[in-house]
């Protein structure tokens, strides 16, 4: 994939609403960021920064709005409720479809198979098919009268095999048809697998259909990487080793290459330890490769952190107040180190409390207040930006300096 | 380094270990030779079931309860196999443990969103509703008649009959289980595994699929239990449901709890001892107290917790 070019628009998200309950947290805030360039976010405290950041990377759903990412859509436009309870439902279907297979066994070993508790089975299938007509009445028409084709058959089953043996122990359903050994059994198998068929082979329609969430481990891998306010690193993990977990999004060795030790699964382990080294000292914590991240001084931690975001090679890196509680000394690295980060190519979000650092660093800032966008452009605008006083000082600062 | 990475690395160290367990049969023991070779093979099948059991509590971190489900499912799958269509110990247990792993698999789907207590209880659940069908359902298991004369294992078509033959073939299954172990502990799965159980949004953020991977650990060790499961079945000739009551599960907890959760060589070392121990303390108690050896187990956890909290060999070193 070529890499975009410096300006190309990257993230775009517009009018993101987050509501927990009756508290709206970010109220219709729209937001870009170019490649190439440095963004802050800023607001006093319970503004909604990190609310926001957490819609971005989808570990919090947002309830409205729309996110897109290097042309990627990140957040469903179904309501993503909604579109769970859909897609749940339709895996439900499927999976029930597959208790079919079990049935049509019982062809092959009548006498194992065939009791009373096969019937019911029987009929709870046809009952829950046709529950699941109401909230499937969202698919493609055809897709509908299948369904509906396959309740009628379950009805019918169990029907006339309720009507046909008064004694489960002797009649069986396929008595009732002169193709006994091969047809029914055939069918049954038939049955089972076109609905499965049905689903998981149209699964990026059905997905798009329903809105299916996109996941934060999906987002990760589109290039987006993040570091937290309250410090995540698998603590009891080296620091190699969490700087590998940022390499996991871009390496497959599977189950099988790795037991049987394929050269393909050895040759990207030790390209992951390569790269993880170099991530590391970018970061400047070449020296600290083995020690436990948890026991690692705390601004390390930080740039372990942000180690680990990089390893997963992100077109943007979302840092979520990189600087706090940090000393004048090591504030400064830091601006270095994000400065580095932006020449290497990769667009860098950013929220901070320290405002001599996001004066320093940001080509552009947007303000939060109570959830919603206040204001925003280059560093200068913004301090001089009367809301923007007043958000943090007061109406009384913000009327003394005008 | 870690303990586990300087055994399985270190031929000095794991050559010797090996040797030792190797010429084990042949060492001159007298009229005790069979029933030490019974204890030695019985303790190679928990290590393999700890092994199966450290993947969930110990690498992704979420406490089972209910491992002797898997177990009991791997020996009833093994043992009627064997007993209606008499097939070779070579087909029957990958079909033990593929069955093991489909149930892991159905067990650990809707309960991925539980953590802690709440998926404890679930897996609970599910081990006894397993052995509860074993004891009902009777035109499938016998129920409460057991399964008598499975056959015994075999290879290239001869029967193996003696003692030290079923205790080189545990040891085999019991390497075999530990090569994937230790071959998945260092690679990005078991490193996706740590993730999960460090901090499971932090692992989303850094692309690991929580979900995928919970699954893909849930059905490694159902799989691995149920193939003791099936060894134990054909080595045992007999299987009952009694045999896998929910103490069992325990019992197997207590040997990683014993070892250091998430240990390799710590769930290996706590069969190693513990096992053992139950038949020593069976021999050196009278009779009528022998069932009170459990209670021993019940000490040696309580003392654990007040001096070595993660276990003999810890994941962790400060």
């Amino acid at each position: 994939m070529a890499e975009p070019k410096t300006g190309e628009l990257l993230l775009k998200a517009q009018k993101v609403v987050k509501r927990f309950g009756g508290l709206t947290a970010v109220k219709e805030v729209s937001l870009e960021v170019r490649a190439g360039e440095i963004v802050g976010l800023i607001g006093p405290n319970g503004a909604g920064k990190t609310t926001f950041f957490n819609c971005l990377n989808a570990v919090a759903v947002p309830t409205s709005g729309e996110i897109t990412f290097a042309g990627h859509s990140l957040v469903s436009q179904v309501t993503p409720a909604t579109g769970r309870l859909i897609f749940r439902f339709s895996l439900l279907f499927a999976l029930l479809s597959l208790l079919w297979l079990p049935l049509a066994l019982g062809v092959v070993w009548p006498e194992t198979f065939f009791r009373m508790e096969a019937v019911l089975a029987l009929s709870t299938l046809a009952l829950f098919r046709i529950y699941l007509l109401k909230p499937l009445r969202h698919f493609r028409p055809w897709s509908r009268l299948l369904l509906i084709i396959f309740t009628l058959v379950d009805g019918v089953c169990a029907a006339s095999w309720l009507w046909h043996s008064p004694d489960f122990s002797e009649i069986t359903f396929f008595d009732l048809f002169p193709f006994y050994p091969m047809l029914v059994p055939g069918a049954l198998v038939l049955l089972t697998i076109t609905p499965v068929f049905l689903l998981l082979f149209n699964l990026p329609r059905v997905k798009e259909a329903f809105g299916q969430h996109v996941r934060a481990d999906v987002i990760t891998r589109l290039g987006i990487g993040r570091t937290f306010q309250n410090i995540r690193l698998f603590s009891s993990l080296s620091a190699l080793d969490n700087v590998k977990l940022g390499r996991h999004c871009r390496t497959r060795a599977n189950f099988f290459g790795i037991v049987l030790g394929l050269p393909q699964a050895r040759k990207e382990e030790r390209d992951s330890v390569a790269k993880a080294t170099e991530c590391l000292k970018f970061v400047g914590l070449g020296e600290q490769l083995k020690s436990r991240a948890g026991s690692l001084p705390y601004g390390d931690q930080r740039r372990l952190e942000i180690a680990r975001a990089l390893a997963t090679e992100p077109k943007l890196l979302l840092l979520d107040e990189p600087a706090a509680g940090m000393n004048p000394t090591e504030s400064a690295a830091l601006i270095t180190l994000v400065r580095r980060i932006s020449q290497a190519g990769i667009a860098v979000l950013i929220i901070e409390h320290d405002m001599k650092v996001i004066m320093n660093l940001a080509d552009r800032i947007y303000v939060l207040d109570h959830g919603e966008l206040i204001a925003s452009g280059t560093p200068s605008e913004v301090r001089r930006n009367p809301k923007v006083i007043e958000a943090y000082l007061g109406a009384q600062h913000a009327a003394a300096e005008a | 380094m870690h303990l586990d990475d300087r055994l399985f690395n270190d031929k000095r160290l794991y050559l010797p270990l090996l040797a030792v367990v190797l010429i084990l049969p042949w060492l001159p023991m007298g009229s005790a030779g069979p029933y030490v070779l019974r204890v030695a093979t019985l303790t190679l099948v928990y290590m393999v079931l700890a092994l199966g059991l450290n993947v969930v509590p110990g690498f992704t971190g979420l406490l089972d309860l209910g491992y002797v489900g898997f177990f009991g499912l791997g020996a009833y799958t093994a043992g009627l196999l064997t007993v209606h269509y008499q097939w070779s110990i070579w087909l029957v247990l990958p079909l033990a443990a593929l069955n093991g792993a489909f149930w892991g698999v159905l067990r650990g789907a809707p309960t991925l969103r539980l953590s802690d207590d709440y998926f404890a209880i679930v897996t609970f659940g599910f081990s006894e509703l397993i052995i509860l069908v074993i004891r009902n359902e009777l035109w499938l298991t016998r129920g409460p008649m057991g399964v008598p004369g499975i056959a015994r294992p075999d290879i290239f078509g001869r029967v193996l009959d003696q003692p030290w033959q079923a205790f080189y073939l545990i040891l085999f299954f019991l390497l075999l289980v530990l090569w994937v172990v230790v071959k998945i502990r260092s690679s990005r799965l078991g490193r996706a595994w740590f993730a999960v159980r460090e901090d499971e949004i932090a692992a989303e953020c850094v692309g690991v699929n929580v979900a995928t991977y919970k699954i893909i650990a849930f059905a490694l060790s159902a799989a691995i239990g149920a193939l003791a499961g099936a060894f134990y079945a054909r080595w045992f000739r007999f299987i009952h449901p009694d045999m896998f009551k929910f103490w069992e599960s325990i019992l197997i907890l207590c040997l990683i709890v014993f070892g250091g959760m998430g240990s390799i060589t710590g769930a290996l070392l706590g069969a190693l001892v513990l096992i053992p121990l139950t038949e020593v303390l069976r021999i050196v108690l009278p009779a009528e107290l022998s069932n009170a050896r459990y209670l021993l187990f019940g000490l040696i956890i309580v003392f654990m917790m007040r001096w070595r909290p993660a276990g003999l060999l810890p994941v962790e070193k400060e």
